[in-house]
């Protein structure tokens, strides 16, 4: 009989639909990778983040999608979808109920964002779309294949390249002119 | 040194946190052991006590007779049903029948939900969906008051609902797929299709339950699921979805007349359900939505900063009480 270890996530997060404490070991597996790439992007809260990632997947295991062995993008996409809606909610946080309209760009990177970055990480990202962003992170910090991030984030993986060539587009050019300037 | 090797080696650093992963997976147990089955319960959507609330027991059914409702006791789901099962044409006419109904007042749509689980107490909330696509949710009615946006997740949910009575039964199941995928999604099986209109449907059918259109397309788009089956509770409709694994069954049941959601039910026929949501849904407008919301909010009075020269909320159509 094999045991967790050896059995891919579909299968234990299927299990899991009648046994729930069979899920633990989808964090056990996934845990230090997401949590990391959570709290790279948004410091201490990310930790919260992560943790709330697996008990959004616990709550949606009955919709997994069994073709894919490796929960690392479903597991990213949720973290992902989180994320932004942290950023969202940062930013518009303090605003009144129905007195004003929102001005806020999702594009926009955000102070709370820039600030878990750091400053040279956040000007080197504050022109990159937050599509792109996403997608460009989910495959350098989370190591993410472009079909994972695909998969992931619900987009064609011709989107995902385009986003990704775009946003290291758009990264390259900011180095240059930093290594322009110093020299 | 490429962007990506940068873009590495700025990475912040994240140093390894034991006490953080022990919280976070006592945190996932807690989650798991007490509500074994918490759909919908991780985000501020599902589920509030309701005057409405309509306590079922098997196909019994008490109609309150005011004040607050007290959270309903987990009851045993009925084994498969013995109401007769009818033909899914039900669901057509009811969306036509919606169709013919007035256009509503208001602008929005509030939802006060009781979540209840076998082993909690019930879990309230207001839901506040505005017609523009904004959200708002507020454990009570102070928190409410007090929320800023929480999303615009059912913004395209709704809409493919309302596209649905226009389109091909094949092409409205599309859009509601892909807009449960957050806009684009890969084809899936028809099975899978099922589950993410089932699902995509029924959170349109909260967000725009105050709403004529979007109840109407909903109707149209659980048609389309071979799967769902339809039968009579009284002067509800109960819709059963059985497509899962483990004998897991969810039941919704609206209002025959008006498809106004009333209630939830996930679990196994024959025991305790994993959870029983009973919703009352109001059509308010955005600025007096607290006087709605006071009516019910356990005998709390309207907000003391309501303009009472406002409209008064209209209710939603609401479900007839069950006959005796």
């Amino acid at each position: 009989m094999l045991s967790t270890l050896e059995l891919p996530d579909a299968t234990i997060i299927a299990a899991s639909v009648s046994d729930p404490p069979a899920f633990a070991a989808v964090f056990d597996r996934h845990w230090a990778e997401l949590r990391r790439y959570c709290v790279s992007r948004a410091a201490a809260v990310g930790e919260d983040l992560a943790a709330e990632t697996f008990r959004l997947a616990f709550d949606r295991r009955r919709r997994y999608d069994a073709r894919y062995a490796d929960a690392r993008p479903w597991l990213y996409g949720i973290a992902t979808n989180l994320l932004r809606r942290h950023f969202r909610d940062a930013a518009r946080r303090g605003v009144p109920l129905f007195t004003r309209a929102f001005g806020f760009e999702d594009d926009a990177l955000g102070r709370v964002e820039a600030q878990a970055l750091g400053p040279d990480l956040a000007a080197a990202l504050k022109t990159v779309a937050a599509a792109d962003r996403d997608a460009l992170l989910l495959h350098a910090w989370a190591e993410l294949t472009y079909t994972e991030i695909a998969h992931a984030t619900g987009i064609p993986v011709g989107t995902v390249r385009s986003r990704i060539h775009r946003a290291r587009t758009q990264l390259r050019a900011h180095l240059e002119e930093i290594h322009d300037e110093r020299a | 040194m490429n962007e990506l090797e940068w873009l590495n080696e700025q990475r912040p650093e994240v140093k390894d946190d034991e006490p953080g992963r022990v919280r976070a997976r006592r945190e996932l147990r807690e989650h798991i052991r007490p509500r074994p089955d918490r759909r919908a319960a991780w985000r501020p959507r599902l589920a509030f006590a309701s005057v409405a609330a309509l306590v079922v027991t098997g196909v019994a059914i008490a109609w309150p007779t005011g004040g607050p409702a007290p959270a309903p006791a987990p009851t045993v789901l009925a084994p498969e049903a013995p109401a007769p099962e009818l033909d899914v044409a039900p669901l057509v006419l009811l969306s036509e029948r919606i169709a013919q109904e007035p256009e509503p007042q208001g602008d929005a749509t509030l939802v006060i939900r009781s979540q209840q689980y076998p082993d909690d107490k019930a879990i309230l909330g207001h839901d506040l969906y505005l017609d523009d696509g904004r959200y708002y949710y507020g454990a009570t009615r102070e928190e409410l008051k007090a929320a800023a946006v929480n999303s615009r997740y059912h913004e395209p949910l709704v809409k493919a609902a309302i596209a649905a009575p226009a389109l091909p039964p094949e092409k409205a199941r599309r859009a509601m797929d892909v807009a449960v995928g957050g806009g684009n999604a890969p084809k899936v099986s028809r099975s899978i299709e099922d589950n993410h209109v089932w699902v995509g449907s029924m959170d349109a059918l909260l967000a725009g339950a105050g709403r004529k259109d979007v109840r109407a397309g909903v109707m149209t788009l659980l048609h389309t699921i071979d799967t769902v089956k339809v039968t009579e509770e009284g002067e509800l409709l109960k819709l059963t979805a059985t497509d899962y694994q483990g004998g897991y069954t969810e039941n919704l049941f609206v209002d025959a007349e008006t498809g106004v959601p009333q209630k939830f039910e996930g679990g196994v026929p024959g025991k305790t359900p994993d959870v029983v949501v009973d919703y009352d849904v109001k059509r308010v407008t955005a600025a007096n939505w607290a006087d709605a919301a006071g009516e019910d909010a356990a005998g709390q009075a309207p907000a003391a900063d309501a303009d009472p020269s406002r409209e008064r909320a209209a209710p939603a159509p609401p479900a007839k009480a069950p006959k005796p």
